[in-house]
């Protein structure tokens, strides 16, 4: 085949940044080898490499390590501050990272926090407990903002020599309006099974909830205890789905058996008589 | 790895709900491999209908020349070629219209519903077919249920006087999705591949009536090895990674008191059936 099939390289790149943004929670950089060999020109792959590491790491909320410290940092874009630098608020820290590596590269002081810091403060500490308690593998990050706090979970087990990788990911926006309190969370869930196969479970839901509290005490309170109810429910919502699929969807596009509950006759469909095929 | 394996890497990673928007991006990305990605990557069957006898049939890379598509009942293709096209041979044409009548049985008994399609080729020292059934649940029946399930069995025929070796390769591809409450749309979606082989004595060469019954054997065998593989994994596998992996319902305290409770009752029953062993 000649060139007449070869497309402009913007829309090769188009494709491949599409490939990446879309490779399973940890294979990542499997994606990059398998790309970079299938588009044979690393100049163009760089082009836009940083911002697509940059954008995959911030969606996925990947966790970094944090030098001297017991938790880990959160890329999200809540904290983000230039494409290479995270706030850490929890550490109250800038840390600078290299999105390739999933390194640390330096940290500096945060910026004085502003006016609700007491609230974030007391609210991430009731979610360090919470996700503690309900998330073997997760790490979260709580921001202050404007109009009040954005809530970042992020749990991921990789097992890849057991072909199978996993991510849960969810994100609640708190605006607080006086003794008004909303709470709107976004669930992200993908599971990658790829022994001998290819086998995803993604699963997006958005939900809402409202409570009334004043104090950061109160705040944080509230938060670990809506966010903890509307997250099982929604696991348990999902847990529903799977009994729906397995007993109706699955048992419905094909049987066990037989409605005769047995295999089938297959000399006696094909007319094989296996005597006379014999010459007997 | 070359190109190819980079390739197949690729499509065993992306999501597997977009795999024809994704082997289309491979194929752009390396326009020389479309032949070997076509047939090394299994796609969703289409069902296309044939004019002729008003039944359905389905497309794939096997009865595939040019942009048309051989159908199994009329020998056709469709739309039809201004050329001398691929057709099996009239021995092999013989077993395939035997086949296809087997194989429709097959699939009313175990899908009670669907299409199902098989095609056949020539091989140096043999023949080879495809056995293709697609069932499809577009959540208006009253279960409400969304999903599709494709079934595709290559099978390689090598023979040897009466020596007959099989070799199946089978790619399961099964999509569902739900609605329920509290969680919108859950997407459960991919393919499993398998393959075995097993040895026949052919003694009648003259019917295809033998290969047929040894082939619908293996086909039958490995669907429902595979059905049951489909369900530990979809419904077992990626459930366990959720609940006990990423959120653990019942908080981990709890999980960590169920765990010290069951290792303590595994202790118990062990001294118990030491017990046993002792009467």
């Amino acid at each position: 085949m000649g060139d007449e099939y070869d497309i402009p390289d913007e829309e090769k790149l188009e494709i491949v940044t599409g490939f990446l943004l879309d490779a399973p929670p940890g294979e990542f950089n499997e994606v990059v080898t398998d790309v970079r060999t299938l588009l044979g020109n690393d100049d163009l792959l760089n082009q836009k490499f940083a911002a697509t590491a940059q954008a995959y790491n911030t969606s996925h909320m990947v966790a970094v390590d944090l030098p001297d410290a017991d938790h880990k940092v959160l890329l999200t874009k809540y904290g983000e501050i230039s494409p290479s630098e995270y706030l850490d608020p929890r550490s109250a820290q800038v840390v600078t990272v290299d999105h390739a590596k999933l390194e640390v590269t330096g940290t500096a002081p945060a910026p004085a926090p502003g006016a609700n810091e007491d609230t974030r403060a007391a609210v991430d500490a009731a979610m360090v407990a919470y996700v503690a308690e309900f998330y073997p593998n997760g790490q979260v990050a709580t921001y202050a903002t404007e109009t009040g706090l954005v809530i970042c979970i992020s749990a991921a087990k990789f097992s890849p020599g057991n072909f199978w990788n996993g991510r849960w990911r969810s994100v609640w926006t708190v605006t607080i309006n006086g003794e008004d309190v909303t709470f709107e969370g976004k669930f992200n869930l993908l599971v990658h099974y790829y022994e001998d196969g290819n086998v995803q479970l993604n699963s997006e839901f958005t939900t809402s909830t409202e409570v009334t509290a004043a104090t950061p005490e109160e705040i944080a309170e509230a938060a670990a205890a809506e966010i903890a109810r509307e997250e099982s429910s929604y696991q348990s919502a999902v847990g529903e789905s799977y009994a729906v699929m397995s007993e109706r969807t699955f048992k419905g596009l094909r049987r066990k058996l037989p409605v005769t509950r047995h295999l089938m006759d297959w000399e006696k469909t094909a007319g094989y008589n296996l005597a006379r095929e014999m010459g007997s | 790895m070359d190109e190819l394996d980079c390739a197949l890497d690729l499509m065993r990673r992306l999501p597997p709900a977009d795999v024809e928007e994704n082997l289309a991006g491979v194929i752009d990305l390396v326009p020389d491999l479309m032949d070997e990605l076509l047939s090394a990557v299994d796609q969703p069957l289409r069902v296309e209908k044939d004019e002729a006898s008003g039944k359905d049939y389905l497309l794939c890379d096997y009865n595939r020349d040019g942009d048309s598509y051989r159908s199994p009942w009329s020998n056709a293709y469709n739309p039809p070629l201004d050329y001398d096209g691929t057709f099996p041979s009239e021995r092999l044409r013989t077993f395939e219209e035997k086949a296809n009548g087997v194989f429709d049985t097959y699939r009313s008994l175990y899908y009670e519903g669907g299409v199902s399609s098989v095609y056949a080729w020539d091989l140096d020292s043999g023949f080879a077919c495809v056995v293709l059934i697609k069932k499809t649940e577009d959540g208006s029946g009253k279960k409400g249920a969304k999903g599709s399930w494709d079934s595709i069995h290559v099978v390689e025929v090598q023979e040897n006087g009466a020596d007959v070796h099989y070799k199946i390769t089978s790619t399961i591809m099964l999509s569902l999705i739900t609605n329920v409450p509290g969680c919108d749309d859950v997407n459960l979606s991919g393919s499993l591949t398998r393959q075995a082989t097993s040895d026949a004595n052919v003694s009648s060469q003259d019917s295809s009536a033998p290969h047929i019954v040894n082939i619908g054997k293996l086909v039958e065998e490995m669907e429902s090895k595979m059905r049951n593989a489909l369900e530990q994994i979809y419904f077992g596998k990626t459930n366990d990674i959720i609940s006990s992996d990423l959120r653990v319902a019942s908080g981990l305290g709890e999980a960590n008191r169920r765990k010290a409770l069951a290792t303590q009752a595994m202790a118990e029953m062990g001294a118990r059936s030491e017990f046993v062993n002792t009467l």
